[in-house]
């Protein structure tokens, strides 16, 4: 086995620099175990899969397929696509519902526990871990996505695609992690994410979402490098690949409210479409990215609602956002070019618990929440569309992690040559399965859960296995049968563990070994906000108390 | 505590509830009132048109609707008729699913919190509480349910309903309670749950505990000086007509093979009467109440879950099916309401293995959703209109009061009593939004365990005496019932009180009463001996220092209508 993965090393370093055609993509180890099981009946998949294809292809003058990419907030499973539960949560849907209609539902889809990590393993096709991406910032913190991953916009763009990136992007606040700077021709987002955007902003902390930040008399405050200002850090920043980057919409001393990420929210709905009628105006297939920061939305200020039986600060946005889908599929329609575009929408974790049930949102079918490896927490909404090519109102039981979609749609695209053969990737290829609506063709039946930097639980088909924590006995750690007990109430840890306790350590174990040959790498660190061009005096200041304490270590 | 609220308030509180009172109406809880005073224009509208439209289809049909109630244990709701929701637990039931997506798929079924109390209630209309009917029966009950207690049944054959049972009842072991005397023509049914399923050798071999019920299986004990308590004269099924015998049906127990033979005798018997009934000139009503599962299961795995419950429902799926084909084939489906429903939730505590949660918290037993809330649609082709979902709060006493509407049998419906069931036709036929309930009284056994008045809900159960705590809850916000809250929800307080304090004084005005306590198994035709013992004392009452029949009546708060024992010289 090892053997094996050095050899394919190897030939990777040797033709490296040549088109990667023919030399495999290099994957974790459980891909392995059913690969020799599979191989031969992957092979004739593959064939057929590439048919298919070409057949597309030909009816779309030879040209792949467009994709829209959507990922929503904090979305659990079955709050999308599904009229009973909307019923149960007192809020409707209805566009989205209609969407999955003529969409096929990913039902076993696995993110990662949070959105960074998620957003991660869905642009680079590998787990967060591999280049130390697991963690979520919330304020400055000088870290980000390196500039040698390869994401799926370069990955498209290589493929000859244009890409376009609108919205929450969550993954550094240094250039090179920027998603302009990640292969997309136009990126419109915010450099941080909703702490600062509708949890900590001046409003928020009059409503007292956020509190022991400046809702008291500072009289024995020593540290005034301690607290952040939302206002003073970067909010939206406006880019195109290779060019200046700057701040959008707020002049020196402006304050962020709760008014302006109304307005940051209907711009990034108004970009999208501006987008996606540019997009389609042009020759080539696109790539178009929104992933909205909605339903996300922690004040009532400016609210006039509530809008849902349910109420929830949520839940009402939800609704907003289902109508701007809605918006967003008309237009598709009106350009004509339904038909041969992709559309994934999922959620990228489970629900924001801490803000429940204000935000109308509780978990029903999984136990727990963002942040947890619970079900609850890695289990979402996931739709796929692609009219003719993937079978409408269909459901697929297969197990797909969210880094298999890179892989997947790097296929569908005829791009997945570019995808990089110099490192593992985690994501594997579920064309099969996805086109043909058929479990058998998965490539996939595990799942090593994360959360940050260390494996919480192991899913293996119907099983799943909660990890011990560091120095816990082996004998202690919990096993669940996951079709049986979606809430992960009832422990099968004895019944399972007898015959399986040490299969399922193996998987750990391999998973290790394989880090060895492929070792994690840190994430790129440096100076925020480097490069943007109009950086207010705040935010000037912010940047260089970050500067203070992190230097104050080398003291 | 009743008693002195009922003479601490004035009874001017009755006299202004009274003025809704009249001698022909019928009789509902407290809370209805409220609603009809703000609704009941709009209501007496509805029914206008309702009853034309009822009129138009018995004019079509020549009679009124057929009605059959299928309705099996321990579903929580969520796990039948949405697909997504299955391939989650990995199995299939397409033609329920099929069947949802043909009518009404509700969202807010309420039942009782189990076995026994929701049959009773779906059977009388009334909360178990009512008539004593909250305990869940085992072999040697005891009770069951009593004389005067009118079904659904006596009320449809009022109105010229034929009217056929088969399967679990539930409702006693005592002769009143026998279906054949609650006004079914023709009845087969089990009077206990499916535990009896384990009192089989096999059984003690599984789940029973060593010895239970049958101590020669192992090494002798000794000091087992008593061995005649097992309840081993119990019976897995009877039968009977109405006014005619009731005997033991299908195999004596003991052979596992006999008890998993019954649930095919259910509906064999059930389409039968189904396919003579329809070639006759009366409508007809069923309840055909699967058994859905033993508690040793199935021999053969049949789903990716294997779970317990899983298992049991794809086989009644079939069953479904062929109930489908069976409509077809006679050429009733347009002029017969289909109603498929589970009792309870899911029996999560102390349970067989794989019953677990899906969307609510807590299972059978429970006042939290997960205990009271499961899966309910109602078809009936041309009438309820296809692919609804319908987010009302309906009440399974419901039914109760809206199949004697639909079958032209108000009437018949007893005005001495309260009849939690209030009429929900108007919500079939004009869809969601049309319930004439925002509320729910959720009992565990005989206590008022929480209050639900639309969204909100309110534990009672572990409150804060003379407090308030956090017992507030917002099913939308928070389905699970994992956060309680008290600040937000505040402003609910007093309503919950006052919905508290109507209902309770309103059953100071119809008092509850006691279900029939007897020994088991009397007036069968031809019983086996040991079914014959379990009809007497195991030894001579006039031999004990003290009264036997006495133990028989440990529900002395309330009067138990037709105690046999009460003429019996004691």
């Amino acid at each position: 086995m090892l053997d094996r993965a050095a050899v394919a090393t190897a030939i990777v370093m040797i033709s490296a620099a040549a088109a990667a055609q023919n030399v495999p993509i290099i994957h974790d180890a459980e891909y392995y175990i059913l690969e020799a099981q599979h191989a031969d009946a992957w092979a004739e998949d593959d064939v057929a899969v590439e048919e298919a294809l070409d057949a597309f292809r030909e009816r779309n003058g030879g040209k792949p397929p467009n994709i829209i990419n959507i990922l929503v907030d904090d979305m659990g499973f079955g709050d999308m696509g599904i009229p009973e539960l909307n019923a149960v949560r007192g809020y409707a849907t209805p566009n989205i519902n209609a969407f999955s209609d003529e969409a096929m539902r990913m039902v076993r889809m696995y993110t990662e526990p949070s959105c960074t990590p998620t957003r991660v393993a869905q642009m680079t096709g590998r787990l967060p871990v591999r280049m130390g991406m697991g963690d979520t910032a919330v304020d400055i913190a000088g870290f980000g996505l390196p500039g040698d991953e390869v994401t799926l916009a370069e990955v498209l763009k290589e493929g000859g695609y244009n890409t376009v990136h609108i919205g929450k992007w969550h993954m550094g606040d240094i250039a090179e992690s920027w998603a302009m700077n990640q292969g997309f021709d136009f990126t419109a987002m915010p450099v941080h994410q909703q702490g600062q955007l509708t949890i900590f902003h001046d409003d928020a902390i009059r409503e007292q979402v956020a509190v022991g930040i400046s809702d008291f008399d500072p009289e024995y405050t020593l540290d005034d490098l301690f607290r952040p200002d939302a206002s003073a850090m970067v909010t939206v920043i406006e880019g195109r690949a290779g060019g200046p980057v700057r701040e959008v919409r707020m002049a020196p001393g402006e304050r962020w409210t709760a008014a302006k990420y109304d307005e940051m929210n209907q711009t990034f709905q108004d970009q999208t479409l501006e987008s996606l009628r540019e997009l389609a105006a042009r020759e080539e297939p696109f790539f178009l990215q929104y992933w909205p920061l909605l339903p996300l939305d922690n004040t009532r200020a400016g609210r006039d609602g509530p809008e849902s039986p349910n109420g929830g600060l949520y839940a009402d946005k939800m609704q907003q956002l289902d109508a701007w889908f809605g918006e967003l599929f008309a237009e598709m329609e009106t350009l004509g070019i339904a038909e041969n575009t992709i559309v994934v929408l999922m959620g990228d974790n489970g629900h924001f618990t801490k803000y429940s049930p204000q935000s109308g949102f509780t978990p029903m079918i999984f136990r727990g929440g963002k942040g947890d490896t619970t079900e609850g927490g890695i289990r979402v909404d996931a739709f796929i569309r692609w009219p003719g090519m993937i079978g409408e109102d269909a459901m697929l039981n297969s197990i797909i992690h969210v880094s298999d979609l890179y892989t997947t749609l790097a296929r569908f695209a005829g791009a997945l040559d570019h995808v990089p053969r110099d490192r593992l990737v985690d994501g594997v290829d579920q064309s099969a399965s996805i086109l043909f609506a058929d479990e058998s063709k998965g490539r996939r039946d595990s799942i090593i859960v994360y959360s940050v930097a260390t494996p919480r639980a192991l899913v293996k088909d119907k099983l799943k296995l909660n990890l011990p924590g560091p120095g816990q006995s082996a004998i202690l750690a919990d096993f669940f049968d996951v079709f049986r007990d979606t809430h992960e109430k009832y422990p099968v840890s004895t019944e399972v563990g007898a015959w399986g306790g040490q299969e399922f350590v193996r998987i750990l174990g391999r998973h290790k070994a394989r880090k060895e040959l492929y070792p994690d790498t840190p994430p790129a660190t440096g100076r925020p906000y480097e490069g943007i061009e109009n950086l207010r005096p705040e935010t000037e200041a912010a940047v260089e108390a970050f500067l203070v304490k992190r230097s104050a270590v080398e003291r | 505590m009743l008693r002195k609220l009922a003479i601490v308030v004035p009874v001017a509180t009755f006299a202004s509830l009274a003025a809704a009172e009249d001698a022909d109406r019928i009789i509902h809880d407290a809370e209805y009132y409220v609603l009809e005073v703000i609704h009941g224009d709009m209501w007496e509208v509805e029914d206008e048109d309702l009853d034309t439209r009822l009129a138009e289809l018995r004019e079509l049909h020549g009679r009124p609707p057929n009605i059959i109630h299928v309705m099996w244990d321990d579903t929580p709701l969520g796990e039948l008729g949405i697909p997504e929701l299955q391939k989650i637990r990995g199995f299939e039931t397409p033609a329920i699913n099929q069947f949802a997506a043909e009518g009404i798929n509700f969202m807010r079924m309420y039942t009782e919190p189990s076995c026994t109390p929701s049959r009773a209630a779906a059977m009388t209309g009334r909360h178990a509480v009512r008539n004593g009917m909250y305990n869940v029966g085992f072999p040697y009950e005891y009770g069951g349910l009593a004389a005067d207690e009118v079904t659904v049944a006596e009320v449809l054959s009022e109105a010229g309903y034929a009217t056929g049972f088969f399967g679990k009842s539930h409702l006693g072991d005592v002769e009143s309670s026998y279906l054949s005397n609650q006004g079914f023509d023709e009845a087969i049914w089990t009077p206990y749950n499916q535990v009896p399923s384990l009192y089989v050798p096999q059984g003690q071999l599984a789940a029973l505990s060593a010895g239970t019920l049958f101590p020669e299986m192992f090494g002798e004990d000794p000091y087992d000086i008593d061995p005649s308590w097992r309840p081993t004269g119990y019976v897995w099924a009877l039968e009977g007509t109405k006014g005619g015998p009731v005997r033991e049906f299908g195999t004596p127990p003991f052979d596992h093979g006999g008890y998993m033979a019954l649930e095919d005798q259910f509906q064999d018997a059930a389409f039968d009467f189904i396919r003579r009934q329809a070639e006759a000139d009366a409508p007809f009503f069923v309840a055909w109440w699967p058994q859905l599962t033993s508690f040793l299961g199935f021999p053969d795995r049949v789903t990716a879950s294997g779970g317990f419950i899983q298992e049991a429902l794809v086989r009644l799926d079939d069953r479904v099916a062929e109930l489908d084909t069976l409509l077809e084939e006679l050429g009733v489906e347009d002029n017969t309401l289909v109603v498929l429903m589970a009792d309870n939730g899911p029996m999560v505590h102390n349970g067989p293995p794989g019953f677990v949660e899906t969307l609510y918290a807590g299972g059978k037993g429970d006042y939290t959703e997960g205990g009271v809330r499961v899966p309910a649609m109602a078809r009936w082709p041309g009438v309820i209109e296809p692919s609804q979902v319908v987010g009302d709060i309906i009440h399974i006493t419901d039914l109760f009061t809206t199949f004697a509407r639909l079958g032209g049998a108000l009437d018949a419906i007893p005005r001495d009593r309260i009849i939690d069931g209030v009429d929900q036709t108007s919500l079939l036929l004009n869809g969601d939004t049309y319930s004439r309930r925002d509320y729910v009284t959720i009992y565990t056994g005989p206590i008022l365990a929480a209050l639900v008045k639309g969204r909100y809900k309110r534990h009672l159960v572990g409150a804060q005496p003379g407090l308030s705590g956090p017992e507030f809850y917002d099913l939308y916000n928070d389905p699970r019932e994992d956060g309680g809250q008290m600040l937000p929800m505040f402003p609910a307080k007093g309503m919950f009180n006052q919905m508290k304090l109507r209902h309770q004084l309103w059953a100071t005005r119809y008092p509850n009463t006691g279900q029939n306590r007897d020994l088991p198994f009397l007036g069968l035709e031809d019983p086996r001996p040991e079914v014959a013992a379990a009809g007497q004392f195991r030894v001579a009452p006039d031999r004990l220092p003290f009264d036997p029949y006495q133990f028989l009546q440990l529900q002395p708060e309330w009067e138990n209508i037709d105690r046999r024992w009460s003429t019996a010289g004691n």
